[in-house]
């Protein structure tokens, strides 16, 4: 039984983590190696997890996970950018996009990247992402917005603003 | 609280940057497994003992086939708010009337008189015809200023195939957490019935997981309760349940390991109370009963046909009244709770004469108004319970 619903969280959850995982990482490859290392340290502890909030769970053991992998491999260099090696549609636009993105991104301290992450990717509150980090709500807002500045400076989010009309819901 | 601009530019942007997500690896699943068993193999093998027993290792290496650890909705690529689920469009309906849904939603639900801003990135579950074709369902997140959205309902395929605006019926509630959604989302949708049986038939729009298979309900109609059960298009199911006098109540969501309901529930949207007043969220509209049979003599000022309460203004005709005619009520109605007639008077709501009360039957019945009093007002109100259906119509006979 336990084995089911733990194949059922892999199976519904697997490509939202993955994601999840891919925003911390900027690498698809790592972020699988990064998800399937969590889920198989979360899969013993299934009974007695699987009726709160699994997600959450897998969550954190991911950001501890890669946490460590960063204080033990990660230096300063960034992968640039991924130029498209065959003629094709113009999609450069798009990739220049997504690469000043992802670029931006990877050059955030691993606390900022967690927290914009969680924030405004995976929608956690603020409280929320406090407790899965182990760090004050107060740190949280501080962290966020200091990575948004960044963000902002490195002009990372140009291109995703929308014209601003009055009012709004 | 609301995000800012920059917040909200992020959110975009980290959505479009995962973008680019590959497939679910085949075998996730095992491969997971199969690190668990390596890490209790170095367990036991640090603690002097080596002990890898034969049905260790069968667990771990002999994968059913298909349990590959894919899943047909997880291969969809959506942002990680929105529900894993599959997109269910089939082309019945033309993108930019689906878009016309969604820009009836942003008119819909802004402050008064305001758009909502051009939402983000829109997430289609449900976008097509329904009901024998008469009309287009619609189920779909959105990202809005202040939060995510689960969107659903519908309009006449007559009034907005040609890409026309016309009218949809929408209700949009906080999108449920993906990890928390429910058993399933849903909503009523009514349906003419062909002739010779007349009337409005009620469709249920059900989306579940796609691992269901099968959805069970009964619905309480106008012939008794009736027990139903459809088979899903990968946890989808469009239903005619009957002219109902209750609200459908799911039974059964059956996937290859049996239901995984765990109680009875209403059709209708997450985090909604289907016992709640006034026409909420996951309240059906109900089939009308037959049509009133009136005399020839009778001259209609105005009716109503409806669910629950309602209206007949008098309008211009208030007033008048010539001398020897008489002001008449015919009605026809069924459900569980009467037809209470009252005069109606804008100025003063509270205070409503009552003119008659009507059993609801089904079948008509005709209240004489005495002293012609409703021209001298504003018309007459209908009061009634939520799952009440009638035909009230009220004119001047000689």
């Amino acid at each position: 039984m336990q084995a089911a619903m733990f194949e059922d969280f892999v199976g519904t959850r697997g490509q939202a983590l993955q994601r999840f995982a891919y925003l911390l990482t900027s690498d698809w490859a790592l972020a699988e190696d990064l998800l399937q290392t969590a889920l198989a340290r979360a899969y013993p502890r299934w009974s007695r997890i699987e009726s709160d909030n699994p997600e959450a769970y897998v969550r954190k053991i991911m950001v501890n996970t890669w946490s460590s992998w960063w204080r033990r491999h990660w230096r300063s260099e960034v992968p640039t950018g991924i130029l498209p090696d065959s003629a094709g549609p113009d999609h450069s636009a798009d990739v220049d996009r997504r690469e000043a993105v992802r670029v931006a991104l990877a050059r955030l301290p691993a606390r900022q990247r967690a927290v914009v992450t969680l924030r405004y990717h995976q929608d956690l509150s603020e409280q929320q992402v406090a407790q899965l980090l182990g760090i004050s709500p107060g740190t949280v807002k501080s962290q966020a917005a200091k990575a948004l500045a960044r963000l902002r400076a490195e002009g990372a989010l140009d291109m995703y603003r929308t014209d601003q009309s009055a009012g709004g819901n | 609280m609301a995000l800012n601009h920059d917040e909200l530019a992020l959110s975009d942007a980290l959505d479009d940057l995962a973008r680019d997500q590959s497939e679910a690896p085949a075998g996730r699943y095992a491969a997971v497994r199969r690190r668990v068993v390596r890490h209790r193999i170095r367990q036991v093998a640090a603690g002097g003992a080596l002990a890898v027993t034969a049905a260790l290792v069968a667990i771990a290496v002999a994968v059913p086939a298909g349990r590959t650890g894919s899943n047909p909705a997880s291969s969809r690529r959506v942002p990680g708010w929105a529900l894993p689920w599959p997109d269910h469009r089939n082309g019945s309906v033309p993108q930019r009337v689906l878009d016309g849904a969604v820009t009836a939603w942003r008119r819909a639900f802004g402050p008064a008189g305001r758009e909502l801003r051009k939402p983000g990135r829109v997430i289609w579950y449900v976008g097509q015809t329904a009901a024998a074709g008469q009309d287009v369902a619609v189920i779909f997140e959105v990202a809005g200023p202040t939060g995510h959205r689960l969107v659903v309902g519908s309009a006449r395929a007559s009034q907005v195939m040609k890409g026309q605006p016309g009218s949809w019926a929408l209700e949009a509630v906080r999108a449920p957490s993906p990890s928390d959604v429910g058993p399933a989302i849903g909503f009523n949708m009514p349906a003419s019935r062909p002739a010779p049986k007349a009337g409005l038939d009620n469709w249920i729009v059900e989306m579940a997981g796609p691992r269901v298979r099968r959805l069970d309900w009964t619905a309480v109609t106008t012939s008794g309760t009736r027990a139903g059960t459809a088979s899903t298009s990968r946890g989808l199911v469009v239903a005619d349940t009957g002219q109902v006098t209750r609200q459908v109540l799911l039974t059964g969501l059956i996937t290859s390991r049996g239901n995984v309901l765990s109680h009875a529930a209403y059709v209708g949207l997450p985090g909604t109370n289907p016992a709640s007043q006034g026409g909420q969220p996951g309240l059906p509209v109900l089939a009308l009963p037959a049509a009133l049979r009136l005399p020839t003599s009778f001259r209609l000022v105005g009716g109503t046909g409806a669910t629950g309460a309602g209206s007949i203004d008098a309008g211009a005709a208030a007033g008048d009244v010539k001398p020897g005619q008489r002001e008449v009520i015919f009605a026809r109605c069924y459900g569980p709770a009467p037809l209470q007639i009252r005069l109606l008077h804008h100025q003063d709501l509270i205070s409503q004469h009552v003119l008659g009360v009507i059993r609801c039957d089904n079948a008509e019945h005709e209240l004489l108004v005495p002293a012609r009093q409703v021209l001298t007002h504003d018309g007459v109100n209908v009061q009634t319970g939520e799952m009440t259906s009638y035909w009230v119509d009220f004119g001047i006979m000689p």
